[in-house]
């Protein structure tokens, strides 16, 4: 087996403006090497404190926990930056430069010169199909062909590892598979991606997820074990008025391995017979239950089921969460 | 660590990342006119404007010169200043843009980051000096051999101050609107009180103090005494050239050093 890329043992991080505030705690997690690796986790999870502190933007002072290519992240910064290409989540490119223009300005800047820098830019930019349009300013290209042109800059040092900020912000489904379709070929040749992403659809294609919440990893693993663990199904049922989804989420009680979910006036539950329970609801709440549906989990169900909010508060009793293994 | 690895080390982190900054710099400068015509025109039409208003009611009673001759070393230095501003508001946009994000977490050190930004500045604001000295003959000046050494030392060190003080403000602001605010408040004032409008003389009260206190004096003076016929004479109530190129340099070299110390407690923070 290779050796992982990013090694992470009982890591824990606050920034130094609030030190009693833990953004990251205790975290412990590997990335295998030529994988795709998706760091999910709702709004304030600590995704993107992990972002930087992988990328070495943020420094840290907690020696022997993080580990990048088998060097300690807090020693060796510089180290390990030449093997990392990094995409940040907002552009950093120049508009007023051509796209052949900003991967040489980007390989000025790392060092790359001589005769063979021309040929290392039109390798960048044909891996990523941008070789026709070396000559566009970086503002006239699409919002695609822009995020495109940023992995080109980061594979311009070759580096082992990708690690990408929300890299599909902004992008249409086309133009989210066309980058898809250059992740992929990076990991066949060998390189490492960790891509961090609020969007499930994209993180369900990783080789394997990291579900942050509350600064804690969640959930790790395969994403489809993930998903296979709630299910085999879904029912979402919505109701008129929230005493009545709450009479429902008692009435789901009585069946096993269920794990139920309110959420103002639906409830979301994952069960194993659940067309037999839809049944059911229509003949209990037969005027207030205004509609049903079933499908197969997705990792967007597993994404609300751990990170929806748990606690019930005193004075809203909207949310509540309910996990019945019988 | 051998001679031929430090400077091959040197030449990778240090050199050529200065060199991609300015060549950027240069290069969005060239592609922005607007730019180009703020830095330029504006300068010149309050040369053009003023001389002619001035041009009976004035005559420096330190030089016998006219307006248009006095005024001539103030307008480049606002040429300097105002190029200055131009090319290093981009220290704003790189950070909105991300540009700067990148730059920093690349191999580059920080410090071929400032060069390459006062360099870039450096070249654009001689570049744009030299094309507002065609205008030398309208002026009635002329300059011999013996100006050009005065005046390219003159050009180069007021540059470098401009540019660095530019950077140094663009770096503090949050905004362009905020750097333009900061402009107007400080730096025009400061080139205001700096000689280039109008002569100041121990007469001149408190504001003599200020003249002698305020570094901007120093490049429009050295500015002016370039284009003198003898720049190395002495000019009563003005600093000689070499004070005002050591006081120049001292001055970009101290605003390049805190840049740099900035940055880097920036990117440890």
């Amino acid at each position: 087996m290779n050796k992982p890329i990013i090694e992470v043992s009982q890591f824990s991080f606050s920034y130094p403006t609030s030190p009693s505030n833990p953004v990251l705690q205790n975290l412990t997690f590997s990335i295998e090497p030529s994988k795709i690796t998706a760091i999910i986790g709702p709004n304030g999870s600590g995704k993107s404190t992990l972002f930087k502190i992988l990328s070495t933007i943020q420094p840290i002072t907690h020696t022997r926990k993080v580990f990048a290519f088998g060097l300690d992240i807090a020693t060796s910064p510089n180290q390990i930056r030449p093997k990392i290409g990094v995409l940040f989540q907002n552009p950093s490119l120049d508009p007023y430069l051509t796209a052949y223009e900003n991967l040489l300005c980007a390989a000025l800047l790392a060092g790359i010169s001589g005769k063979h820098i021309k040929s290392q830019i039109n390798l960048s930019l044909a891996s990523v199909g941008l070789l026709q349009d070396a000559k566009t300013l970086a503002s006239r290209l699409s919002g695609g062909q822009q995020r495109k042109l940023e992995i080109a800059r980061c594979l311009l040092t070759s580096p082992p590892l990708l690690i990408l900020d929300e890299p599909s912000s902004g992008l249409d489904p086309n133009a989210r598979a066309d980058l898809w379709q250059v992740y992929r070929s990076l990991t066949e040749n060998g390189t490492t991606i960790i891509l961090i992403t609020h969007l499930m659809d994209e993180a369900e294609k990783a080789d394997s997820i990291i579900l942050l919440n509350h600064g804690q990893i969640a959930a790790a693993g395969n994403p489809l074990n993930l998903i296979q663990k709630f299910g085999p199904f879904i029912l979402t049922a919505s109701f008129s008025d929230p005493t009545t989804a709450e009479k429902a989420v008692i009435h789901l009680k009585n069946f096993p391995n269920s794990t139920i979910l309110m959420r103002s006036t639906s409830i979301i539950a994952s069960l194993s017979t659940p067309h037999i329970v839809a049944s059911s609801l229509h003949d209990i709440f037969p005027n207030s239950l205004l509609s049903t549906s079933i499908h197969k989990p997705t990792l967007n169900d597993v994404f609300t089921f751990i990170t929806y909010p748990t606690q019930q508060s005193p004075t809203n009793n909207q949310l509540s969460s309910h996990h019945n293994e019988n | 660590m051998t001679l031929n690895s430090i400077f091959s080390s040197t030449y990778k982190s240090f050199i050529l990342p200065s060199f991609a900054i300015c060549w950027r710099d240069i290069l969005r400068f060239l592609r922005q006119r607007h730019r180009i015509s703020g830095a330029l025109f504006t300068p010149l039409l309050f040369w053009v404007l003023l001389s002619a208003g001035f041009s009976i009611s004035f005559q420096d009673p330190i030089s016998k010169a006219t307006y248009a001759q006095y005024y001539f070393s103030g307008t480049l230095a606002l040429i300097m200043l105002f190029t200055a501003i131009f090319s290093t508001v981009t220290v704003i946009e790189d950070r909105r843009e991300g540009f700067l994000q990148y730059a920093l977490v690349s191999q580059a050190k920080t410090a071929s980051i400032v060069t390459g930004k006062l360099i870039g500045g450096s070249i654009l604001a001689i570049f744009q000096s030299l094309i507002f000295c065609i205008l030398l003959p309208f002026a009635q000046i002329s300059l011999s051999l013996h100006n050009l050494i005065p005046l390219a030392l003159a050009l180069l060190a007021s540059s470098l101050a401009m540019t660095a003080l530019g950077f140094l403000t663009a770096w503090q602001s949050e905004s362009t609107a905020g750097f333009h605010a900061l402009m107007n408040l400080i730096l025009l004032p400061l080139w205001m009180l700096s000689g280039a409008l109008f002569p100041i003389t121990p007469q001149s009260g408190i504001v003599w103090w200020i003249y002698l206190a305020n570094p901007i004096s120093y490049p429009v003076a050295a500015i002016r005494l370039a284009l003198q016929p003898n720049p190395w004479s002495y000019l009563p109530h003005t600093p000689s050239l070499p004070l005002s190129l050591f006081i120049t340099v001292t001055f970009a070299s101290s605003l390049f050093f805190i840049s740099l110390l900035i940055i880097k407690r920036k990117k440890t923070a």
